[in-house]
C-alpha cells in the first residue's frame, strides 16, 4: 500500500528505483545529482537494495558498464547531468542504436562555460538526437512516478529504448517534498520481469555494437529515432501481439 | 547483415543490429574496394607459399597442382603478395584491364 512520506526528491528518486527491482546500478557523483547515487549506494550497501552498485571512475565508464550489464539481460540504472552527460554522451548514441533499456536520471544542470552548478536545460536538449526518450518531471511525485513508468516504457516491446527522466536540479533535485510513495508490490503488478528478446549468452553467443557499412547505417539508425516519435497505428495496434522482432514491429 | 551487395532494409536487421549468426563477416565483400588485382605467372612461381603467409585476407589457397591461386572476393589489392614474392612472380594489374 502507498505511504504518505516527506523527502529530498533526490532521495525519493532513489526509492523508487529501489522499488523497480533493478539489477544493476552504475553511476558517478556529480552536482546536483550527487544525492541520488550516493542513495542507491546506500541502500545498497545497507542490504536494502538487492543490486550490484558499480563506483565507476568517470559517466563515460558509468555507461559503458550499463550497456554491457543491460546487454547481459539486467535491469539497468544510472544517474547524471551536465558536464557528465557530455562525457557519457558518445554511449549514450550506442544504447539507443543497440535497443538497451536503460533508465537514467537527470537533474539538470547548465553546461559550462563557465563552470555553473545551477539548473537549465542544456544537458536536456543535449541529449535531443541521441535516440533516447526523454520523459520530465515537474514535482517530485512525477518524478517518483516516472521511475517505474520509464523501466515500462524502455522495456516495451514496442519500444525497447533508453529513457532519461530528467528532473531540474537544484530546485527540484533538493526540494523537501510530500509523496504518496507507492510499496514494492504495487510496483511489481506493474512493472513486469524484464525479458530481453536478445542478450549477451555464452550458450547462445551474439555481436552487439558491430560495424555497419554505409549500406546498412541508416536503416539500422532509423529504428532507433522512429519509436521515439509518433508510434504508428500498425504498432499501436499490435501492442499485445508480441511479435518476435520489435524492429518489424515499430513501423 | 554481411551480404554482398545492397541496402538490408531495417525490417531484416535484428533488433539492435545484433548479429546473431558469428562469423559472417567472412560473407562481406571486401573484394570490390581493389583498384588493383594481384595475377601470379606460373612460370615464375615456385609455390613456396609467401603470398598465402603474408595475404592479410586469405585470399590464396592451395590448388591441387600445388600452386597458390586467388579468390578476389576478399583481395583489396594492397599488393603485399607482390611485394613480398621472392621471385617476382606476382604483378599487379589495373581493375578492368
Amino acid at each position: 500500500m502507498s505511504k504518505h512520506v516527506g523527502m529530498e526528491v533526490s532521495i525519493a528518486a532513489a526509492e523508487a528505483v529501489g522499488l523497480c527491482d533493478v539489477d544493476v546500478v552504475a553511476a558517478y557523483p556529480i552536482t546536483p545529482q550527487t544525492h541520488i547515487v550516493e542513495h542507491l549506494s546506500e541502500m545498497v550497501a545497507d542490504g536494502h537494495l538487492d543490486a550490484e552498485f558499480v563506483p565507476v571512475e568517470s559517466e563515460h565508464s558509468a555507461m559503458s558498464c550499463c550497456i554491457g550489464s543491460s546487454a547481459a539481460g539486467a535491469r539497468t540504472f544510472t544517474s547524471t547531468c551536465s558536464q557528465g552527460y557530455a562525457l557519457m554522451s558518445e554511449l549514450c548514441y550506442i544504447a539507443a542504436s543497440l535497443r538497451l533499456p536503460i533508465v537514467m536520471a537527470v537533474a539538470n544542470r547548465a553546461l559550462s562555460a563557465p563552470i555553473s552548478i545551477w539548473n537549465d536545460h542544456a544537458d536536456l536538449m543535449y541529449a535531443r538526437d541521441t535516440g533516447w526518450i526523454q520523459l520530465i518531471g515537474e514535482f517530485g511525485q512525477e518524478v517518483v512516478d516516472l521511475m517505474p513508468i520509464a523501466f515500462r516504457i524502455a522495456e516495451d516491446k514496442r519500444v525497447l529504448l533508453p529513457v532519461q527522466v530528467n528532473l531540474d536540479g537544484f530546485t527540484l533535485s533538493h526540494v523537501i517534498e510530500p509523496f504518496l510513495m507507492p510499496d514494492k508490490d504495487e510496483v511489481k503488478k506493474f512493472l513486469p520481469p524484464f525479458k530481453p528478446q536478445l542478450r549477451l549468452d555464452p550458450a547462445n553467443p551474439v555481436t552487439f555494437g558491430p560495424v555497419g557499412m554505409p549500406d546498412v547505417y541508416t536503416e539500422a539508425a532509423r529504428p532507433r529515432m522512429r519509436p521515439s516519435r509518433t508510434p504508428s497505428r500498425s504498432s499501436r495496434k499490435s501492442s499485445t501481439n508480441g511479435a518476435s522482432s520489435s524492429v518489424a514491429n515499430t513501423s | 547483415m554481411a551480404k554482398e551487395t545492397g541496402i538490408i532494409s531495417w525490417k531484416e536487421l535484428n533488433l539492435g543490429i545484433a548479429i546473431t549468426t558469428p562469423g559472417n563477416a567472412a560473407e562481406l565483400k571486401t573484394g570490390d574496394w581493389a583498384a588493383q588485382r594481384p595475377v601470379t605467372d606460373r612460370e615464375k612461381c615456385t609455390k613456396c607459399g609467401q603470398c598465402y603467409i603474408f595475404c592479410p585476407d586469405m585470399v590464396y589457397s592451395k590448388d591441387a597442382e600445388g600452386y597458390y591461386v586467388q579468390n578476389y572476393y576478399h583481395c583489396k589489392g594492397c599488393g603485399i603478395c607482390a611485394k613480398e614474392c621472392p621471385v617476382d612472380a606476382i604483378t599487379m594489374v589495373q581493375e578492368g584491364d
